[in-house]
C-alpha cells in the first residue's frame, strides 16, 4: 500500500490547480487511475476527487444542448449515461454504440467522458511495470519490440516468490533508480504483479 | 481540466454506425473497428466520415475514403474503393498483417450496413 492524500476539489478552478502539480492526478470514475495505481504504474501523492464537482454545476455531468445544434457531452458524464441518452442514440448512433461496445457493463456505469480521453495506452506492457516500457519510464526501451525479437530466448523470466534467490537484492518501489538500472541492464529476473500476493521485486539473474 | 466534449451539429450523424470486430463478443478490445457516417441522397453519397479502430496507436480518421466516397453512388464497389484507400499505407507488424484485410471487410460492411 503506498500513502497519498485524498482530497476534494469543490469547483472547475481548484481541480485545475490542484491537477498542475505532477505529483497529482483527478480522479472521476477510477477506472482507469485506480487500476493503474494498484499496478504501480501510477504513483500519485495526492489524488483529488472531482466528482463533488456536479454538485455546483449539473452540467458537468450531464448531455444537453449547443447554441449550434450540436450536443454537450458533460466530462463527468458516465458512459452508459451518454450511451442510453436519447439525443446521442438518435442524433449520433455511432456514438452511443461505441460507447456500448466498450468495456463491461460495470465500468460504463462509472467511466466518464473526459476519462475516456485521458486513457493511457492499453498496450500491457504499459501496465506491467516488470516490463520496460518507453512510455511508462523514459528511456527503459520498449518490451513490446524485445521480445517479439527475442522469442526464443526472452530476456525475461517470471519466476516464483518462493524461488527468489536468498541474495537477490529486493527492490522496492521507492528505489525506482535501482529498479531503472536494471531495466537497462536487460538482465534481470522479475516477479510482477501477476502472482498473488507477491510484490514486484528485481535482481539480478542467477 | 477537461470540462465537456461538444459533438458539432452534424445532421446526416443520423444516419452512422460503429462497427466492432473482435474475438469475443464483450469486454474485448477491436482487432478492427469502423465508426462511419453517410450523407445519402437517393443512392448518392454526398458526404461521408470515416474512421477506423483497431488499427493504429489511436483512432485513425481517413481523409482519403471520405474523398473517394463523395459523389460516388452508394454500391459495394464504391465502398471497397474507399477502404483500399483507407488502408493503402498501411504497414502490419509480423503478426498483424491480417488486420489490413480485416478492417478493409469491416469498413465496406458498416458502409453497406448503413445504405440499405
Amino acid at each position: 500500500m503506498i500513502d497519498f492524500e485524498f482530497v476534494s476539489a469543490n469547483d472547475v478552478d481548484g481541480a485545475s490547480r490542484e491537477a498542475s502539480a505532477a505529483s497529482a492526478r483527478l480522479v472521476a470514475g477510477g477506472t482507469t487511475l485506480i487500476d493503474l495505481m494498484r499496478l504501480d504504474v501510477e504513483r500519485p501523492a495526492r489524488v483529488v476527487d472531482i466528482n463533488p464537482l456536479v454538485r455546483r454545476d449539473a452540467s458537468l455531468g450531464a448531455v444537453s444542448e449547443t447554441a449550434g445544434g450540436g450536443l454537450r457531452l458533460g466530462a463527468l458524464a458516465r458512459m452508459s449515461d451518454v450511451t442510453w441518452d436519447a439525443r446521442v442514440r438518435d442524433r449520433y448512433p455511432v456514438v452511443s454504440q461505441a460507447l456500448l461496445l466498450a468495456a463491461s457493463g460495470q465500468v460504463r456505469n462509472m467511466a466518464t467522458m473526459a476519462g475516456n480521453i485521458l486513457q493511457r495506452t492499453r498496450c500491457p506492457y504499459f501496465r506491467d511495470v516488470a516490463t520496460a516500457c518507453n512510455k511508462r519510464e523514459p528511456g527503459s526501451g520498449c518490451s513490446a519490440i524485445v521480445e517479439a525479437a527475442t522469442t526464443a530466448s526472452p530476456r525475461i523470466r517470471l519466476i516464483s516468490p518462493s524461488r527468489w534467490p536468498r541474495s537477490t537484492p529486493r527492490c522496492t518501489c521507492a528505489a525506482r533508480e535501482a529498479r531503472s538500472a536494471r531495466f537497462r541492464s536487460q538482465n534481470f529476473i522479475c516477479c510482477p504483479a501477476r502472482i498473488p500476493n507477491a510484490r514486484r521485486c528485481f535482481g539480478p539473474a542467477t | 481540466v477537461i470540462t465537456e466534449i461538444e459533438l458539432p451539429a452534424l445532421p446526416y450523424a443520423r444516419r452512422s454506425t460503429y462497427l466492432k470486430v473482435r474475438d469475443r463478443a464483450s469486454f474485448a478490445f477491436a482487432l478492427a473497428a469502423a465508426a462511419v457516417a453517410l450523407d445519402l441522397s437517393g443512392g448518392t453519397i454526398r458526404q461521408a466520415r470515416v474512421a477506423l479502430g483497431g488499427v493504429g496507436t489511436k483512432p485513425w480518421r481517413s481523409h482519403e475514403a471520405e474523398r473517394l466516397l463523395a459523389g460516388k453512388p452508394a454500391t459495394e464497389a464504391s465502398f471497397r474503393a474507399a477502404a483500399d484507400a483507407a488502408l493503402a499505407g498501411a504497414r502490419p507488424n509480423k503478426d498483424n498483417a491480417f488486420k489490413i484485410e480485416l478492417a478493409k471487410r469491416t469498413l465496406v460492411r458498416a458502409l453497406t450496413e448503413l445504405s440499405t
